[in-house]
C-alpha cells in the first residue's frame, strides 16, 4: 500500500499544479518567518543572562585609583575562583561634531581577559592605535571598523565593535568604552599617575557578591568603587525590558500567523477534495487509507516548502536578529542552529500533517455517496444571519454572497480565523509602536564635568537606539503582513476556485459576471469584516497579555482609538481590492466551462 | 404562428489537444411560439451543446440565433445575463441549485434580479412551489431535498419570471417515473400560457409529449417527427424507440 500512497499523493500534486504551487509557497513563507521568529525569540531570551554567559561574565568589578596592589590583594581572597587580571584603564575624551565626549579606555593585552571577555561582534580586536568600541556606544555615534577617533593624546582607529555584561548601555551608562592595547594606553595618557585600574571577577557565591563587594571596595582605602553582577542585570533589564517583549510578542504573532495560514490552506485543500475522496473511496480503498493518501500529499508537498523556506529564512534571520541584539545589548545567537531547524521542521511538518489529518479523517468518514455528490457544497447550512441580510436590502449579489458567506460555514471560519490572526498580529504592532517612545526614552546619565552629555533627541529618528529599533518594528511588521497576505491570497484563490462552479450557477440564472463577482467579493469582505470584529479585541487581549507576562505594564501604551478605528475598513478594503481580480476572472469562464468545473 | 427561437447554420468546435471535435456540425431550427419540441439523439451527439448555445452559456464556431426577432448570437455575457433573467428559463439534469440558498431563495433569485419586490417575488415564488407540490419545503436549503424535489425546484426557478423559452436539458433523468410525468405534464401545460418549450430527452416517454421530436446525430439534425394529438402513446413510443435505436 505504501508505495500505492505515494502514486495516488503524487498524482494528486500533479492533477493541481496550480494549488500545489501554493502550497509549496506558502509552507515556504511559514517555514522562513517561523525560523526568523524562533531566533528573534531566542535574540529576546534573558538577553543579559546570555551575553553574561558568552563573556564569562564578572559576578564583581572592583575600579581603584588605590594602585595595581590594592587590586591584586582582592584577587587573592579565596572566594574568587577567576579573574581577568588587573587591567589599566585611562580616562580620555574625543571630538565628534563640534562636541567633545568622554571615552574610558581598558587596557587589554594580546589576549582578551577571561573574565568579563570582549566578545566581538564586528571587526577585529585591537592592534597598537586601534580601539575596539563597546557595541552600543559605537552604535550611538554612529562609528564602525575603520572609523578614527581624535583624542588630545593622539588619533585611535575602531578595530571593531565589542559586547560585554556591563549593565547600562550606552548614553545611559557613561563615559563611552573602548578597549585597546597597553602600549595605545601609554601613548594616549604617557603619564601613568593619571591612570586606574580594574579587575574583573568570578566567585563561588554568586549570591554573596554583595558582601563580597563591599568588602573588596573597602580595602580600595577609599579610593575605590565595585558593582556586582546584580547591579549589572538590573540595569540592563529595566530598559531592554520592553524590546524584549516587542521582539517577543512578534516571534509569538509570527507562529500564530503561520498556524492559521497552514489551516487555512492544507484544511481548505482538503475539504475541498470531497469528491476526490469519493471517487477513491468507490475505487476500493479504505477511509484510512484515503486519509493517508492526503496527509502524505500534503506533508510531501510541506517538504518540498519547508527546504526552500528554511534556507530563505537562514539568509534572512541575521538581518533581523543583528539589529535586535543590538537593541538587548545582547550577543548575537549563532547564524546557523541545526537545533532551530529542527523545530522549525517539527512545528511545520507536525502542523502540516495535524491540519490535513483532521479533515481529511473526517471528509474519509462521509459515506461514499455523500462525498461524490456533494462536493465542497454539500457542507452549506441554513443561516437565520445570512437570512438578515437578505432582510436588510442588501443589492441582490451582496446578499446571495453573504448567504453564501454563512452558509459555508466551515471554510468561512477557517477564513475568519486565519484574517482574525492577521489583524491581532496588526493591533499587537499598533500597540507596539505606540510603546516604542516608552522604550527609547530611557532617561540620561548624570554629566561629565567639562564634556558634553549626548542623550537621546525624541525629534531626531536617526540617532541610538529609536534608528535601530524602529527598523526592526518595521522589518517584523513586512513580516507579519507578508504572512497575512500571503494567507489573504491563498484563503482567497481557494475560495474563488471552489466557487467557479456555484457562480456558473449564478450566470445560468440571470447574473451578469459583475453581479457574480460584486457577490463573492461581498462574500469575502464579509468574512473580512468578522475577521476585523473579532481580530480587534483578540489583539488587544493578546497584547495586554503578553506585556501582563513580562510585568512591563506601566511601560507600554495601547494604540490609538482611530488606528484600531480604521483597521476594519481597512481589511475589507484590502480585501475586496484583492478579491476582485480574482472573482472577475473567475466570473469570465463561459457557464458551460464553470458548470463543469471541478 | 409566431417563431420565438430560430437558429441558423449552428456550429461548435471544441479544439484540444490538436484534435478537433465537432460536437454541432450547422444545425437549423426553428421553434414556434408555445411549441414544445423534444431534442433525441445517443449520448454525445450534441443535444447538451446546442441548449448551451441556446441559452448562451456558451458560443457557437459559426452560425446564427434569433430570439424572436432579435439576433443574439454575439451579445456579450452579460447581455446573455439579462437576456437570460428576462427571456429564457433553463432547467439542468442534475439540478444546479445554489446550494447556499434556501429553496425559497433560489426560486426568488431570477425574480429579484429583474428587479421584482421583495412581495412581488415571494407571489411568485409561493405560487410555483405550491403547483410544484414542494412548498413545504421552501425554507430548507437543497441538499437536504430529494431529487425529484430538487428538479420541481429548479423548474420553479426557471419559470418564476415567465420566461418566453424553456431550455431543459434531460430535465427527467434524475427523476422517479412518477415525478417525471408530473414534470412532462406541467411542461406539457405550458405552452397553454404561450411559453415555449425545448427539450433534450433520452427519454421517448418524455419525447411523446411534445409536438415535434427532432433527432440529432453526429451533430447533425437528421429527422423530424410531428406528433398528432391523436395518436395513440404507446404507437408513438414505439416509434420514438426505433429512432433512438
Amino acid at each position: 500500500m505504501g508505495g500505492l500512497t505515494l502514486k495516488l499523493a503524487f498524482a494528486g500534486i500533479r492533477a493541481r499544479r496550480v494549488q500545489s504551487l501554493l502550497s509549496v509557497l506558502v509552507v515556504a513563507a511559514a517555514a522562513a518567518a517561523i525560523t526568523i521568529g524562533l531566533a528573534m525569540r531566542s535574540v529576546a531570551d534573558r538577553p543579559f543572562e546570555r551575553t553574561f554567559e558568552a563573556t564569562n561574565g564578572a559576578h564583581v568589578t572592583v575600579e581603584s585609583a588605590a594602585g595595581v596592589q590594592a587590586l591584586e590583594r582582592v584577587e587573592q581572597r579565596p572566594e574568587v575562583v577567576a579573574t581577568s587580571g588587573v587591567l589599566p584603564m585611562v580616562w580620555t575624551a574625543f571630538d565628534r561634531d563640534g562636541k567633545r565626549y568622554g571615552l574610558r579606555l581598558v587596557g587589554i593585552g594580546d589576549e582578551p581577559p577571561p573574565v568579563s571577555t570582549p566578545l566581538l561582534v564586528e571587526g577585529a580586536l585591537p592592534g597598537t592605535g586601534e580601539v575596539a568600541l563597546e557595541r552600543s556606544f559605537a552604535r550611538f555615534h554612529h562609528l564602525g571598523p575603520g572609523s578614527t577617533l581624535q583624542t588630545p593624546g593622539g588619533l585611535l582607529r575602531v578595530s571593531g565593535t565589542v559586547v560585554v555584561a556591563l549593565g547600562n548601555a550606552y548614553p545611559q551608562s557613561q563615559p563611552g568604552v573602548g578597549f585597546a592595547r597597553v602600549p595605545t594606553l601609554e601613548a594616549i595618557a604617557p603619564d601613568r599617575a593619571t591612570w586606574t585600574h580594574a579587575v574583573a571577577l568570578r566567585i563561588a557565591d554568586p549570591d554573596a557578591a554583595g558582601a563580597f563587594a563591599a568588602a573588596a571596595q573597602g580595602m580600595q582605602r577609599g579610593r575605590g568603587s565595585s558593582r556586582t553582577w546584580l547591579d549589572f542585570r538590573g540595569e540592563a533589564t529595566a530598559p531592554t525590558q520592553v524590546v524584549s517583549v516587542i521582539v517577543s510578542i512578534f516571534g509569538v504573532l509570527l507562529l500564530l500567523s503561520t498556524g492559521a495560514v497552514l489551516a487555512t490552506l492544507v484544511g481548505g485543500r482538503v475539504v475541498a477534495q470531497a469528491r476526490e475522496i469519493g471517487t477513491l473511496k468507490a475505487t476500493g480503498l479504505t477511509p484510512g487509507q484515503v486519509a493517508r493518501v492526503l496527509v502524505v500529499e500534503q506533508v510531501g508537498l510541506a517538504l518540498l516548502g519547508l527546504a526552500v523556506g528554511a534556507i530563505a529564512g537562514q539568509l534572512l534571520t541575521p538581518t533581523f536578529t543583528w539589529s535586535a541584539a543590538s537593541l538587548l545589548n545582547a550577543s548575537q545567537i549563532p547564524t546557523f542552529d541545526p537545533v532551530r531547524i529542527l523545530i522549525v521542521a517539527g512545528i511545520v511538518l507536525g502542523a502540516v500533517a495535524l491540519f490535513a489529518l483532521v479533515p481529511a479523517l473526517h471528509a474519509a468518514r462521509r459515506t461514499t455517496a455523500a462525498a461524490l455528490a456533494g462536493g465542497v457544497s454539500g457542507s452549506a447550512r441554513r443561516s437565520r444571519l445570512g437570512g438578515l441580510a437578505e432582510r436588510l436590502g442588501l443589492p441582490v449579489p451582496a446578499a446571495v454572497g453573504t448567504r453564501g458567506a454563512f452558509a459555508r460555514r466551515g471554510r468561512t471560519i477557517l477564513t475568519v480565523v486565519a484574517l482574525a490572526l492577521t489583524v491581532s498580529s496588526a493591533v499587537a504592532t499598533l500597540g507596539m509602536e505606540a510603546s516604542l517612545d516608552v522604550a527609547t526614552d530611557p532617561g540620561v546619565a548624570a554629566p561629565i564635568p567639562g564634556l558634553d552629555t549626548p542623550r537621546f533627541d525624541p525629534v531626531d529618528d536617526d540617532a541610538g537606539e529609536d534608528a535601530i529599533l524602529r527598523p526592526v518594528v518595521y522589518g517584523l511588521d513586512a513580516l507579519l503582513l507578508f504572512v497575512g497576505l500571503v494567507n489573504l491570497l491563498a484563503t482567497l484563490l481557494l475560495t474563488t476556485r471552489e466557487r467557479v462552479r456555484d457562480l456558473g450557477v449564478l450566470g445560468a440564472v440571470g447574473m451578469t459576471p459583475r453581479q457574480v463577482t460584486g457577490s463573492l467579493v461581498s462574500e469575502q469582505a464579509l468574512a473580512a469584516a468578522l475577521a476585523g470584529l473579532v481580530g480587534l479585541p483578540l489583539g488587544l487581549l493578546l497584547f495586554r497579555g503578553a506585556v501582563g507576562l513580562t510585568g512591563g505594564s506601566d511601560e507600554f501604551a495601547y494604540p490609538s482609538w482611530w488606528s484600531l478605528a480604521l483597521l476594519v475598513p481597512g481589511l475589507v478594503t484590502l480585501v475586496a481590492l484583492l478579491a476582485a481580480p480574482l472573482a472577475r476572472r473567475a466570473a469570465a469562464i463561459p457557464v458551460a466551462d464553470a458548470l463543469r468545473y471541478e | 404562428m409566431e417563431t420565438t427561437l430560430t437558429a441558423r447554420g449552428l456550429a461548435r468546435t471544441y479544439a484540444g489537444d490538436g484534435i478537433e471535435v465537432l460536437a454541432l456540425r450547422g444545425v437549423d431550427l426553428d421553434v414556434a411560439e408555445s411549441e414544445l419540441v423534444a431534442l433525441m439523439g445517443p449520448s454525445g451527439c450534441g443535444k447538451s451543446t446546442l441548449l448551451h448555445l441556446l441559452a448562451g452559456f456558451d458560443r457557437p464556431t459559426a452560425g446564427s440565433i434569433a430570439l424572436g426577432d432579435r439576433r443574439v448570437e454575439g451579445l456579450s455575457e452579460a447581455e446573455w445575463a439579462v437576456l437570460r433573467r428576462r427571456e429564457i428559463g433553463f432547467v439542468f439534469q442534475f439540478f444546479n441549485l445554489v446550494q447556499t440558498l434556501t429553496v425559497a431563495e433560489n426560486v426568488e433569485l431570477p425574480a429579484r434580479l429583474v428587479g421584482a419586490p421583495r412581495r412581488e417575488a415571494r407571489r411568485r415564488r409561493e405560487e410555483l412551489l405550491e403547483r410544484l407540490g414542494v412548498s413545504a419545503r421552501a425554507d430548507a436549503l437543497p441538499s437536504r431535498l430529494s431529487g425529484g424535489q430538487q428538479q420541481r425546484v429548479a423548474l420553479a426557478r426557471a419559470l418564476v419570471n415567465r420566461p418566453r423559452l424553456l431550455l431543459a436539458d434531460e430535465p427527467t433523468g434524475n427523476l422517479d417515473s412518477d415525478t417525471a410525468r408530473e414534470v412532462v405534464a406541467l411542461l406539457r401545460g405550458l405552452g397553454s400560457e404561450g411559453q415555449t418549450v425545448l427539450l433534450a430527452t433520452h427519454d421517448p416517454r418524455v419525447a411523446a409529449s411534445a409536438d415535434r421530436v427532432l433527432q440529432l446525430r453526429d451533430g447533425l439534425l437528421v429527422e423530424e417527427t410531428r406528433l398528432e394529438g391523436g395518436d395513440p402513446a404507446e404507437a408513438v413510443v414505439s416509434s420514438l424507440l426505433r429512432l433512438e435505436v
